[in-house]
């Protein structure tokens, strides 16, 4: 599947998806990495719309509670997508900045 | 603060709210930007609950619907479509048309598109020439361009509303709704029509558009003339306006609701649950 179908969740789920690559995390835990990763925290309305939008497609799943937390990890269907996804960005970043070097 | 929370947490649709609201509320709570947070989730939840309305998931037994609600749809609009075919001076092959066009454009998710298309150009077909009057400094015929305007945007409320209910996979009130739309959104707009053009009326507003549609009768120029004074010279164009719309509402709305349910609208929402 495609991230694109998220609509205005794809980008969130995507940072989402790359904050998990190293591990399960709480929703607190992968605000803070995304805020650290792209310079933007993104609120909890928009991360939780990206969570629930991955959870629902079998890209994350959670794991039991801690307290209130509840942590999540890729699946394997996930780790799949974020691959491609990463792939299919850094195709396109090559292009990108070959043309710039090339202007 | 809580108590903002929770009422920000209660615009989103219960099963969200219960899976994920208490994991968002601990998020709010620990907040450095509690306005820019609460707003975000105002807007998440917001987003949430229209597609939520779009794609709800509902049992099997109320995305069926019941064979006597559907007879008995059927036999009311037959009822309105006999005289407007067979009697009414409005030429038949605009009912056909119309009917025609609404079979075409419904589908058994909804549709909308396609509809929102007719719509749109039954609305310029009609009214365009008369704003192009308004424009001009004429405003002889503000009636007909309210009373145009006020029938389709009535029409495209109803079908929205038909499509709506056929992807939350609630036929029956779909049905009921296409078929108490249909027969209620001419009558108004042809009242809204009478009242706006300023003569008296001979006789009651909110009969117009049934009496002049009276088997026999028509839209005749007597017929009008005998209702209120300007009826005909302001109504000479809407029978056919009207009727097509009817028509079509009649054929769209019964082909979106009475056909098996939709396989996207059910699976999508059973799946990802």
């Amino acid at each position: 599947m495609s991230l694109s179908e998220l609509g205005r969740f794809s980008e969130p789920g995507l940072l989402v998806l790359i904050s998990l690559a190293d591990g399960p995390k709480h929703g607190y835990a992968v605000q803070e990495d995304i805020g650290v990763l792209t310079g933007s925290r993104p609120g909890p309305g928009t991360l939780y719309g990206a969570i629930r939008r991955l959870e629902e497609r079998g890209l994350i799943e959670a794991l039991a509670p801690e307290d209130r937390r509840k942590p999540y990890r890729l699946t394997a269907v996930g780790r799949r997508t974020l691959q491609a996804e990463l792939e299919r960005a850094r195709a396109v970043a090559t292009v990108g900045l070959r043309r710039l070097a090339v202007t | 603060m809580r108590r903002l929370h929770a009422a920000v947490l209660a615009l989103y649709p219960r099963e969200v709210r219960e899976r994920y609201g208490e994991e968002i509320a601990a998020l709010l709570e620990q907040s450095g930007t509690p306005v820019r947070d609460l707003a975000d989730v105002a807007w998440a939840a917001l987003t949430d609950r229209v597609e939520r309305l779009m794609t709800v998931d509902m049992p099997a037994a109320l995305r069926r619907t019941p064979r006597g609600l559907t007879v008995t749809a059927v036999t009311v609009l037959t009822c309105v479509a006999v005289p407007l075919l067979g009697f009414s001076a409005v030429p038949s092959a605009i009912v056909l048309v119309g009917l025609a066009a609404g079979l075409l454009c419904a589908t058994r998710d909804g549709g909308f598109r396609s509809a929102a298309v007719v719509v749109g150009v039954v609305l310029g077909l009609f009214t365009l020439p008369h704003l192009v009057q308004l424009l001009g400094g004429s405003t002889e015929r503000v009636a007909e361009v309210a009373g145009t305007a006020a029938f389709v945007a009535a029409a495209a409320a109803l079908a929205v509303s038909v499509v709506v209910l056929v992807r939350r996979n609630r036929r029956p009130a779909a049905l009921t709704a296409a078929v108490l739309g249909s027969l209620t959104v001419p009558p108004l707009a042809s009242t809204m029509l009478v009242l706006l053009s300023g003569a008296e009326p001979a006789g009651n507003p909110w009969l117009a558009y049934w009496v002049s549609m009276l088997p026999y009768r028509g839209w005749s120029e007597e017929g009008g003339a005998e209702f209120v004074g300007v009826l005909f010279d302001a109504l000479v164009w809407y029978p056919a306006l009207y009727t097509f719309c009817l028509s079509f509402l009649m054929a769209f709305c019964l082909r979106a609701t009475t056909g098996r349910p939709a396989r996207t609208a059910v699976s999508s929402g059973a799946g990802r649950r």
